[in-house]
């Protein structure tokens, strides 16, 4: 006792040293995790410990391999739809994120998918040659042609036996019956099927006579092991080097496989496929329907406004009494001519006015009016006007000159007045 | 223009037929080129329409053949 109390006393807590909570420490390493593993993980491993679904419709259980045990939570909303039953021993292979469950001081993969263990293989080869064709540009959208819209020749590459063929051609034949179809009988499933498909596209693509137009792969729905010979590469390359456009159409809508990815187009369905291969003779029809119509139309629009403007040429004033034009012109051009009349009249008065004026000034100006008055003016003999008697001296002769008429005269006597 | 447009099933070209009526149709609304001609565009377009609309309603079947492994076709049954 005394020993264990000294050596505790004897503990050195520096000032260095970092003391955490248990909360602390927990959101530490799970910060941790959460930096190694952003994202989803898959594990493969073998399901321990599994007690069902809980009363919420969780399932807790563990996978586990030989030498370690992963806790794992398969909440109700992702496990609704897993398709398989779940055992003890049974190996799998999950997707999920890791997280720490800190009120147990755990951590656990939160899991998002779980497959059934051969499955999961051949998913991981899925996604992993996807990723592949990906990089190397075989699912480009660029490089995808779009489907002829009225092909003659389609081939199809599919069982010659079974639903598919039938419900297709019973499509392609509704739709557009004027169609030739060929039909390579085709392995599309299990072994070897993979090179009957290569071969049955590369048989459609060298065709010269008849030529196709659209190839399509068919298939109906199956397991991911049925489907899997339009995920090999095989397949995925030969569909990238036809040089006929290609439908993929493997499986149920919400199946994907690899041919989906390379070819010109998806359809959901093998016979959502033969309605895109094929024209719709009805909808076709239709459409020419609407050709005549909008041609009706067209026409139609512009002999109404023909009609629109023989209307109001046939009701305008002008064309019914063109005599108006004119009447109407007759008068306008008398009302001008009277307000011209009128203007002119006026301005010759007023200049007159301002030519008289100044006329009167100078009259009274003219030495006739003087004159008239009973002035006299005087003139000597070499014709100057006489204003100053100092210009004259007795003895000269003057003319005289009155308001009418004159006399010449002599000056007898000088004399200077007052002016 | 399609003068020589036939009703024969096989040779029938639909696509080039939908794009000369298409042509038409566009044709039929450039206004310059007066009411007449453009009368006639429309008397031309509708025959092309009745003669696609017999090339569809032609009594026909779907030809179905069976590529063999040497390429040769067979009737598919």
């Amino acid at each position: 006792m005394e020993e264990t109390e000294r050596s505790q006393d004897e503990l050195d807590l520096g000032a260095d040293v970092e003391i955490h909570s248990v909360a602390e420490l927990t959101e530490r390493i799970s910060g941790a995790i959460s930096n190694e593993f952003g994202g989803p993980v898959w594990v493969r491993g073998e399901i321990s410990n599994y007690r069902g679904r809980n009363q919420k419709g969780h399932i807790y259980f563990n996978i586990k391999d030989e030498e370690a045990v992963l806790p794992c939570v398969f909440f109700a909303r992702q496990s609704a739809n897993i398709g398989f039953d779940l055992a003890e021993g049974l190996e799998v292979l999950v997707s999920g994120t890791l997280n720490v469950y800190a009120p147990h001081g755990k951590y656990q993969l939160v899991v998002q998918r779980l497959l059934p263990g051969g499955v999961g293989q051949l998913h991981i080869r899925f996604e992993q040659l996807k990723k592949k064709l990906l990089g190397e540009g075989l699912f480009d959208e660029a490089r995808k042609r779009p489907l002829p819209r009225f092909p003659k020749v389609i081939g199809i590459v599919t069982s010659p036996t079974g639903a598919v063929i039938r419900d297709m051609l019973k499509i392609l034949g509704r739709r557009y019956p004027r169609l030739r179809i060929l039909i390579v009988p085709t392995q599309v499933q299990g072994d070897g099927a993979a090179a009957s498909i290569v071969q049955a596209i590369e048989t459609l693509s060298g065709f010269q006579e008849p030529k196709v137009d659209t190839i399509v792969l068919a298939r109906g729905g199956g397991s991911i092991e049925d489907l899997w010979p339009f995920n090999e590469e095989t397949v995925a390359r030969a569909i990238f080097a036809s040089n006929i456009p290609i439908v993929s159409a493997i499986g149920h809508e919400t199946d994907f496989t690899i041919s989906d990815f390379v070819a010109d187009a998806r359809a959901a369905t093998p016979t959502h496929a033969a309605e895109l291969v094929s024209p719709d003779g009805a909808e076709l029809l239709r459409e020419l329907s609407h050709v005549s119509q909008r041609l009706f139309m067209t026409l139609r629009q512009e002999v109404d406004l023909y009609g629109q403007k023989l209307k109001r040429y046939s009701t305008s004033p002008v064309l019914r009494f063109p005599e108006k034009i004119v009447v109407d012109s007759r008068q306008t051009l008398d009302r001008h001519m009277e307000r011209l009349s009128y203007r002119l009249t006026n301005l010759l008065q007023e200049r007159q006015l301002q030519w008289l004026r100044p006329a009167e000034r100078l009259g009274a100006l003219n030495p006739l009016k003087v004159l008239e008055r009973g002035f006299a003016l005087a003139e000597t003999t070499d014709g100057k006007v006489v204003v100053d008697a100092a210009q004259l001296k007795t003895g000269d002769n003057v003319a005289l000159h009155f308001a009418r008429g004159g006399a010449d005269a002599r000056i007898e006597k000088l004399r200077k007045e007052r002016s | 223009m399609s003068e020589q447009l036939t009703l024969d099933v096989k040779s029938f070209d639909l696509e080039q037929a939908f794009e000369e009526l298409r042509q038409l149709e566009q044709s039929l609304h450039k206004t310059d080129a007066g009411f007449d001609a453009r009368l006639a565009t429309a008397e031309k377009a509708l025959d092309f329409i009745d003669k696609i609309r017999q090339h569809l309603q032609a009594e026909c079947a779907l030809q179905t053949e069976s590529v063999q492994p040497d390429k040769s076709l067979i009737p598919f049954r």
